[in-house]
């Protein structure tokens, strides 16, 4: 690299850097969940957003969406169908819990309810967190909102997706699904390249 | 085989069984409740439905272990001095006609009004329609449904 092209990286990453810096003291703290800011290279942010494209398609395979849809249904399969027995965000409000049937353990047998965990859930009406239809841009820029995304930090989200039971559960199905697009270990791998570049979201 | 104890109806339970066994079978094999019924054994009828912890499940895909410590009511703990308010209507509605689905169908109900003391049609459908009536009972159970609210006065 000659000096010239050395000293128009350094800016960049200062101007970066410089963008993601914490406010002044004397400004009101946006938010708890605001984490400390660090440069951040062009770089960073060009490796940030392909990794956020892997995380996409994860977000957009059945076994992510159809708890994550447009409207108030979750839905079914691998082709999107809403939710058999009319189960909506409704039900849940009037006493019919996801954890009623989705309990443990997969069913046995295809068509039977799925399950891993006692947190079973879908998004709640006030939060919805849709993935169904949403861009790359605009479902990347709601993931890294705590105000839209469940009050995540972003070292939470890439614990989330490296981690949380329900997501692991997408590559053990049970009988009769497909799983995501690629492994789970490179989702883990792109979340911590995507959040340790400050979550950039592709155009 | 771990011994794993809960509460039924009240009632201190331990079972020497494996614990993914299901907790349908521990009820009615085990512990003789046999009001709560097998349909389909996998989550789509409602016949089996219990609480646990005041929440409705289906007893077909609980395990033992999720039940551990925990506080099971069946059909047969519902009433506790007499009929319940749901089953009274149940009675008064003429609701069952074979009968078989009708304890999951007054569980499910029990649910509801804990969390819509007087609720709508469409309140009804949400929880209700994921319990299955061949006998094709629905509009008697809807008039039950409203009749138990009326009874219990808006009281969860």
């Amino acid at each position: 690299m000659n000096a010239r092209a050395l000293g128009a990286g350094l800016l960049a990453a200062l101007t970066l850097g410089s963008l993601v810096s914490p406010a002044p003291a004397d400004e009101p703290e946006k938010s708890p969940r605001v984490e400390a800011a660090r440069p951040v290279s062009i770089a960073d942010v060009a490796a940030g957003e392909a990794a956020y494209l892997v995380i996409h398609r994860v977000l957009l395979s059945p076994r992510c969406m159809n708890c994550h849809p447009s409207g108030d249904a979750p839905l079914h399969g691998d082709v999107a169908v809403p939710h058999s027995m009319n189960v909506s965000r409704k039900s849940v409000e009037a006493g019919l819990v996801c954890t009623t049937c989705h309990r443990s353990k997969n069913g046995a047998v295809p068509h039977s309810p799925p399950g891993v965990t006692p947190e079973w859930r879908m998004p709640t009406r006030d939060q919805p967190m849709v993935f169904q239809g949403k861009s790359p841009h605009d479902l990347c820029e709601q993931l890294k909102d705590p105000a839209r995304n469940g009050g995540k930090s972003l070292s939470e989200l890439a614990e989330h997706m490296g981690h949380d039971p329900l997501v692991l559960w997408a590559w053990a199905p049970g009988p009769g699904r497909s799983v995501p697009p690629i492994p789970h270990a490179e989702l883990a791998r792109a979340a911590e390249t995507w959040t340790h570049a400050g979550a950039p979201c592709p155009k | 085989m771990p011994n794993i104890s809960f509460f039924v109806n009240g009632r201190a339970v331990s079972i020497d069984a494996p614990e993914d066994t299901p907790l349908l079978w521990i009820l009615r094999e085990e512990l003789g409740l046999t009001g709560t019924k097998f349909g389909c054994g996998m989550a789509l009828c409602g016949a089996c439905t219990v609480h646990v912890e005041d929440l409705p499940v289906r007893a077909c895909m609980a395990r033992l272990g999720e039940v551990a410590g925990k506080r099971v009511l069946t059909i047969e703990g519902l009433g506790q001095n007499g009929l319940h308010p749901v089953q009274e209507a149940w009675l008064e509605e003429n609701v069952p006609q074979c009968g078989y689905c009708q304890s999951g169908q007054i569980m499910g109900t029990v649910a509801l009004l804990r969390k819509k003391p007087k609720p709508t049609d469409e309140d009804i459908d949400a929880v209700l329609s994921s319990h299955l009536c061949r006998c094709g009972t629905y509009c008697r159970i809807r008039r039950a449904v409203h009749r138990a609210a009326e009874k219990m006065g808006g009281t969860p």
